[in-house]
């Protein structure tokens, strides 16, 4: 079973000094979760691929430019999820229009752990995942994928804490009703 | 019952063998191929190097030149200092010899003259008879000026 460690402790100062080993670990820890969150948006494996590679190039090569060690994760995810909306501008532009659904919520959800989704339902919490817009999908993986507190999700995403929390949440009520229509 | 993390990495397992082309080698050479990206220890080698290729490299002739010029300076001082000690070593020089002793003469025959003259002893005091009425006359004119201001005193109060 995969669990995110909460306060895990990543080699980045040896990757930060160019040791290999360290860049092996950072690759284990993040490569699928990265991919999964690329391929989620983009839906194409090749260009996943080619995201998650060039991401952790840029990585390596701005890693320098990283001041708090803890939040490589987050910055990560944030070199390729703007690798995404380059890809997106270039193959539809339309897709990532304003978002209608930026309202202000009372957060009555679940977390990433507490939402339990049973076999027969995955193949439908996949599709549900892929009906949402790119906005509302890209913060609920983030959440989902790495646990990413609020702040981590709007400096990923460069949106405000209001928007990912509307986005969130609006997301999290798509699901709730996902499941109880298929539990009546 | 799963996570949908555990849903959406499981999903993607299969693509682990095509991640697993990316190389960590690859990447820890982007790091130290990267100019922002150096490790720690390198940075003072490139600092040197950033200052050969701006301050040193471009102006080489001129470097050179003043290379060789200090090299010459350098060894023509080394050789006349070279000739002076061995030429010092080898033979005392007589003229130098001969001032010397010429000044040892001097300074004894300065100080033969200069030896100092006995000190003027002070002059022994007189006998007592020549100073005591000298300290009587002294006491008489203080006790009649005293005796002027009493008198003037009492005549001012009556």
């Amino acid at each position: 079973m995969l669990v995110v460690a909460e306060h895990e402790q990543l080699p980045v100062r040896e990757a930060r000094a160019g040791e290999p080993e360290a860049w092996g670990i950072l690759l284990a820890r993040f490569r699928l979760p990265l991919y999964a969150y690329v391929y989620e948006l983009v839906h194409q494996e090749q260009t996943s691929l080619d995201i998650v590679q060039e991401s952790f190039i840029n990585a390596a090569r701005h890693i320098a430019g990283l001041q708090r060690d803890e939040k490589f994760g987050s910055w990560l995810f944030n070199i390729a999820h703007q690798k995404c909306i380059q890809h997106w501008r270039k193959q539809h532009p339309e897709e990532i229009a304003i978002d209608p659904q930026d309202d202000d919520f009372a957060d009555a959800g679940f977390g990433p752990q507490e939402l339990l989704i049973r076999k027969e339902q995955e193949a439908e919490f996949m599709k549900l995942l892929d009906q949402l817009t790119v906005p509302h999908r890209a913060v609920l993986l983030l959440h989902f994928v790495e646990d990413f507190s609020l702040e981590e999700i709007a400096s990923i995403t460069r949106a405000q804490i209001g928007t990912v929390k509307s986005r969130l949440h609006y997301a999290r009520k798509a699901l709730r009703k996902l499941f109880e229509e298929n539990e009546t | 019952m799963k996570t949908p993390r555990e849903i959406i990495l499981e999903r993607h397992q299969s693509a682990e063998a095509k991640l697993a082309e990316i190389r960590q080698e690859d990447l820890a050479a982007s790091v130290r191929q990267s100019p922002n990206g150096c490790p720690e220890e390198t940075v003072a080698a490139m600092v040197v190097l950033k200052f050969w290729r701006e301050s040193i490299w471009p102006f080489r002739r001129g470097w050179l030149g003043l290379t060789a010029v200090w090299i010459v300076i350098a060894a023509a001082n080394f050789n006349t200092r070279e000739t002076r000690s061995t030429r010092a070593a080898t033979q005392p020089n007589q003229a130098v010899l001969a001032a010397l002793q010429d000044q040892r003469r001097l300074m004894v025959q300065l100080l033969e003259s200069a030896v100092p003259t006995p000190a003027s002893s002070p002059k022994p005091p007189g006998p007592r008879s020549e100073r005591e009425p000298e300290r009587f006359r002294k006491a008489a004119t203080d006790k009649s000026t005293a005796c002027t201001e009493r008198t003037g005193a009492f005549s001012l109060s009556s």
